[in-house]
């Protein structure tokens, strides 16, 4: 099986190439993490971010074929030949696979991914009820691996200013809970030219989600929020 | 809505014009295709009945509306220096405006005569 691999040692290389390589030992079952695996066994210099192995840390995004999708969970079999593994698109490379995911975070944080509340906190747990508890169904699944945002064209071009579909997909599972009381102030946040409106409904990130979540959707319930706020 | 561009507005204002100008181009198709204008006299008699005017200067303010939005948006995109930006917006604003004046004076001539 033949494999096509971004490479970038910045200290070295004066710029980044395709290195080619070929394995002979992948099985049908064989994730491209474990090839991967295989290829660093004979080039111990290759370098990428892995951890579970199963699709649940985030930590192995990458672009496989030109479409973003977790390492582990992408079957070497169903791949079109040679296999191009690249960085996520539109990210600082630090070396060979690895990318800065500071500008990824950093809207993470902006979004303040945790409950807010202003009454006195209970003696108790927070009750939610079943239907309450079902709104954040599909928002809470995000493992934060990157795939959306870094596949998202207006986070290329603004990449400082847009959130990014991860980190509103994130303000919307907290604007969802009814247990956070910072809905006023999450919204205001998110008003302006940029922050969430730069999203056009492009639906890459719909599409390269390896937890079949949906940001566009959320980001449509947010504007709606709006609206009901508006008027 | 002035240059410094506000999120929620602008994108709400965006959809409402876009209904509108989805109905009014409906409406004005079918009703041509039902009774089709034959001659300069009746697509005048058509196009100066007062409502139809009414109606049609909102379609065009909901044209110029949409399209100040769109177009900058498409700007806020792709063009990063502001300086660029800037004079792009500006001459749009005049060309929008420009439009509006044209538009203006079609109406005091529809409704004069």
């Amino acid at each position: 099986m033949r494999f096509k691999i971004y490479r970038y040692n910045p200290e070295i290389d004066n710029k980044p190439y395709m290195q080619e390589f070929e394995l002979d030992n992948v099985t049908d079952d064989m994730m491209l993490r474990d090839a991967l695996l295989l290829i660093k066994a004979e080039d111990e210099t290759l370098t990428f971010r892995h951890s579970c192995g199963e699709g649940v840390c985030g930590s192995d995004a990458v672009n496989i074929n030109g479409t973003n999708g977790l390492a582990c969970k992408s079957r070497c079999s169903e791949l079109k030949q040679p296999i191009e593994v690249r960085p996520v698109p539109s990210m600082p490379v630090i070396r060979d696979l690895v990318v800065d995911m500071e500008q990824f975070y950093h809207h993470y944080r902006e979004v303040k991914p945790y409950l807010t509340v202003k009454d006195p906190v209970p003696e108790v747990e927070f009750k939610q009820t079943p239907e309450q508890r079902e709104k954040l169904d599909g928002l809470y699944e995000c493992i934060l691996c990157g795939c959306c945002t870094t596949s998202c064209p207006s986070f290329w071009w603004n990449p400082d200013k847009f959130r990014g579909p991860a980190a509103l997909l994130q303000s919307y599972r907290f604007l969802a809970d009814s247990r956070d009381q910072a809905t006023a102030e999450r919204l205001q946040e998110l008003d302006g030219p940029y922050r969430m409106f730069r999203c056009h409904s492009i639906m890459n990130c719909v599409n390269v989600c390896p937890k079949g979540l949906n940001p566009t959707e959320a980001i449509h319930s947010i504007k709606k929020l709006m609206v009901k706020d508006l008027v | 809505m002035s240059l410094h561009a506000q999120g929620m507005r602008a994108w709400l204002l965006q959809r409402l014009t876009a209904i509108y100008i989805a109905i009014y181009s409906l409406a004005i198709i079918v009703w041509v295709i039902f009774n089709v204008p034959v001659n300069y006299t009746s697509w005048y008699a058509l196009f100066s009945h007062p409502l139809l005017i009414i109606a049609t200067v909102i379609f065009y303010l909901s044209v110029l509306i949409h399209a100040w939005v769109g177009v900058r948006d498409i700007m806020v995109d792709y063009i990063k220096p502001s300086s660029v930006r800037f004079v792009l917006l500006t001459g749009l604003a005049f060309a929008l405006t420009g439009i509006a004046t044209w538009l203006l004076l079609i109406v005091i001539s529809l409704v004069k005569v």
